[in-house]
């Protein structure tokens, strides 16, 4: 890529992020997270979002995705929990960055988000969800693999 | 052009919601390739009564026209309001009634 | 070849000779009613076999017929005098048959539906396959989105030159941005969908799915926005105009089909269409006597010649090569992912463990044997030919290495 051009969208993204947003926000993880988002790996996004603690599993938590994505671009993801979780994240390795989205879950939500991503390439997503009170790190994790990859190659 | 497409469908108490957004989704790499500036919804919160019941913030690792599914506690006859925020902050918004 | 060829076509047309003199011996009698076809019919009918024209096809080359032959083809010179070719469909069986709905609404049924009611029975039947709010998704056509605006010539921006902003995304299809006319999205849906049980729509559920999709692409009937409460019935589904009204070849059936194909080709293509048929006097093609040679007649303009010309650039950017894989492992997503990728197709998946140490129980040199020779439902060389037997060794390590 054309250093130049590469360094000008970077500026062009960061201004983005650092500008004051609305008042209609309650955690607008871009503006709060900056630097989660230009984290490559998933073990390292996680530590930057959510810090160091240790991530558990529960059946009480889980994601449900294709084995098989035929279309990298448009990968159908539906996270449910039966949790009291403050908010959510899913990670991926497949793209130049591991942060896909991040959700704050409202007081007394139902968590049942249905949502498409894209990834480049077969890779390892994780889910990572945040209780309410306690802080304890809930994980989720699956390899999808994907014959198309997605933005737009 | 509208640039959201809202359904919301209230049952037992429960309002499920879909929900579809006009943008590239384009990522840094992405423009590059597309020969475009990025483009792409960052962040989106959706309002019934001025209390939050979805909040998400995204990357461009995002579907093109992102579709969203959720579900909350509400009722018939209220408005769902939906703002999203694209990374030249740009901000729409648009209402729909529950049915 | 030539021989064996030679005698089926014989038999073949004695067979048909025989059947077409048993049919005329049955109907001479029951139709005699029939007989009174237009005189100029029959007379074409007494001919009997096709005789050629001189110079009957543009272009194209014209053998002498000789003793009952065509080059190597057997003319038929049975008479066919007396031969009725079926019967004139009643009234009831042409309405049958007549389903289809032109532009202009000709032949759309009664009916109407709500745009309201079609997102329901969208979601119910449609939505499984063409994606919610027909954004597609699900590996069968997207119904709507992608760029409607038209460039200076009235062409939707998307389907121009085959690529999105001249670099790699290939044009959207949907009804917004393809689809000629709404007509036949009508009778396309009553018709044809949903997949499972196509003709289980009422006209009114059609209607209604129509107003769906026509909305999802922010179609306008009249200057009128199609909101939840608007209700489409056949005379609304006429005025609909869709953005790619005119990408299409124009009709070319009726008596105005010439004229319809020269107007849409007048600022296009040149070579089609515009020029005119000899008619009389004109050039002798040769070859009718059997001493002049056969010529051929070309086409003055090349199928390259057309306003705006084919682009023939290659600016996609070329691929890059990944370094972080090796070799072997990209000849292995080549040639073998497709089965290996998991076990669905029974074959050792890549990083089973279990099933690569059972297949490795035949030793090494077994396992390249069977990669390279095949082996059940695998193929030789898993269906690629071109792989050296050093390199199907490479993948096969490669694969051996990444399962342990």
């Amino acid at each position: 890529m054309d250093r130049r051009k590469f360094l000008g969208v970077g500026l062009v993204a960061f201004a983005a992020i650092v500008m004051p947003g609305t008042d209609l926000s309650a955690v607008d993880f871009r503006e709060t997270m900056p630097q989660a988002w230009e984290v490559e790996k998933t073990v390292d996004g996680i530590k930057a979002l959510y810090g160091n603690g240790a991530l558990k599993e529960s059946g009480k938590f889980s994601f449900k995705a294709p084995k098989l994505a035929e279309n990298g671009g448009s990968i159908p993801i539906t996270i449910t929990s039966s949790l009291d979780l403050e908010s959510i994240a899913l990670f991926q390795d497949a793209n130049p960055r591991c942060l896909s989205c991040v959700f704050s879950v409202p007081v007394g939500a139902i968590i049942d988000y249905d949502f498409r991503i894209k990834m480049r390439q077969t890779a390892v997503v994780t889910v990572v969800g945040k209780e309410r009170g306690t802080g304890t790190l809930y994980t989720s994790s699956k390899e999808i693999d994907v014959s198309i990859g997605g933005c737009g190659g | 052009m509208a640039k959201m497409k809202i359904k919301a469908k209230e049952k037992k108490g429960v309002v499920k919601v879909k929900a579809m957004f006009t943008s590239l989704m384009a990522d840094k790499e992405e423009a590059v390739k597309k020969g475009i500036s990025p483009s792409y919804i960052r962040y989106i919160v959706a309002k019934v009564k001025d209390a939050v019941v979805y909040e998400v913030t995204m990357s461009g690792f995002m579907s093109e026209n992102p579709l969203v599914k959720f579900e909350f506690k509400g009722k018939k006859g209220d408005k769902i309001a939906f703002t999203t925020i694209d990374n030249d902050n740009k901000t729409e918004t648009e209402t729909e009634k529950i049915k | 070849m030539f021989k064996l060829d030679h005698k089926s076509i014989l038999i073949g047309a004695s067979v048909v000779a025989s059947t077409a003199l048993l049919l005329t011996g049955c109907l001479s009698s029951s139709s005699s009613t029939n007989e009174k076809t237009p005189a100029k019919v029959q007379a074409n009918a007494l001919a009997g076999p096709y005789t050629g024209k001189i110079g009957a096809i543009d272009g194209g080359v014209i053998y002498p017929r000789e003793n009952g032959m065509y080059t190597a083809y057997v003319l038929n010179e049975q008479s066919t005098k007396g031969i009725n070719h079926g019967r004139v469909p009643t009234a009831n069986e042409i309405k049958a048959w007549d389903l289809d709905a032109l532009p202009d609404g000709t032949g759309l049924p009664e009916g109407e539906g709500s745009v309201e009611e079609g997102d329901e029975l969208y979601e119910a039947q449609c939505a499984s396959c063409h994606g919610d709010f027909g954004g597609g998704g699900h590996g069968y056509p997207q119904l709507a989105g992608g760029n409607q605006s038209k460039d200076e010539n009235g062409i939707v921006i998307t389907l121009k030159n085959q690529r999105e902003y001249g670099k790699t995304d290939a044009p959207k299809r949907t009804v917004g941005t393809y689809w000629p006319v709404a007509t036949t999205l009508f009778t396309y849906i009553r018709d044809a969908m949903p997949y499972a049980t196509p003709k289980s729509l009422s006209n009114d559920e059609v209607y209604a799915i129509t107003a769906y999709i026509l909305a999802q692409n922010y179609i306008k009937i009249d200057g009128e926005v199609m909101d939840d409460e608007y209700v489409l019935n056949a005379e609304k589904l006429a005025k609909v105009v869709l953005p790619n009204k005119d990408g299409f070849y124009p009709n070319i059936d009726g008596p105005t089909g010439p004229d319809d194909v020269k107007a849409f080709y007048a600022d296009r293509a040149k070579n089609i269409g515009s020029g005119t048929r000899c008619m009389t006097d004109c050039k002798d093609p040769g070859g009718q006597d059997g001493k002049t040679e056969a010529t051929l007649v070309r086409i003055d303009y090349e199928m390259s010649d057309v306003v705006p010309p084919y682009s023939t650039v290659r600016d996609l950017p070329p691929e890059v090569e990944d370094v972080t894989i090796s070799k072997a492992e990209k000849m292995y997503n080549e040639s073998c992912k497709v089965c290996h990728a998991n076990d669905n197709m029974g074959a050792p998946a890549l990083g089973d463990a279990d099933a690569w140490e059972d297949v490795m129980d035949n030793g090494f040199d077994q396992v390249l044997r069977n990669a390279i020779d095949g082996m059940g439902g695998m193929p030789p060389k898993g269906g690629n030919d071109s792989l050296t037997s050093d390199e199907v060794k490479s993948i096969v390590e490669f694969m051996i290495n990444s399962s342990k």
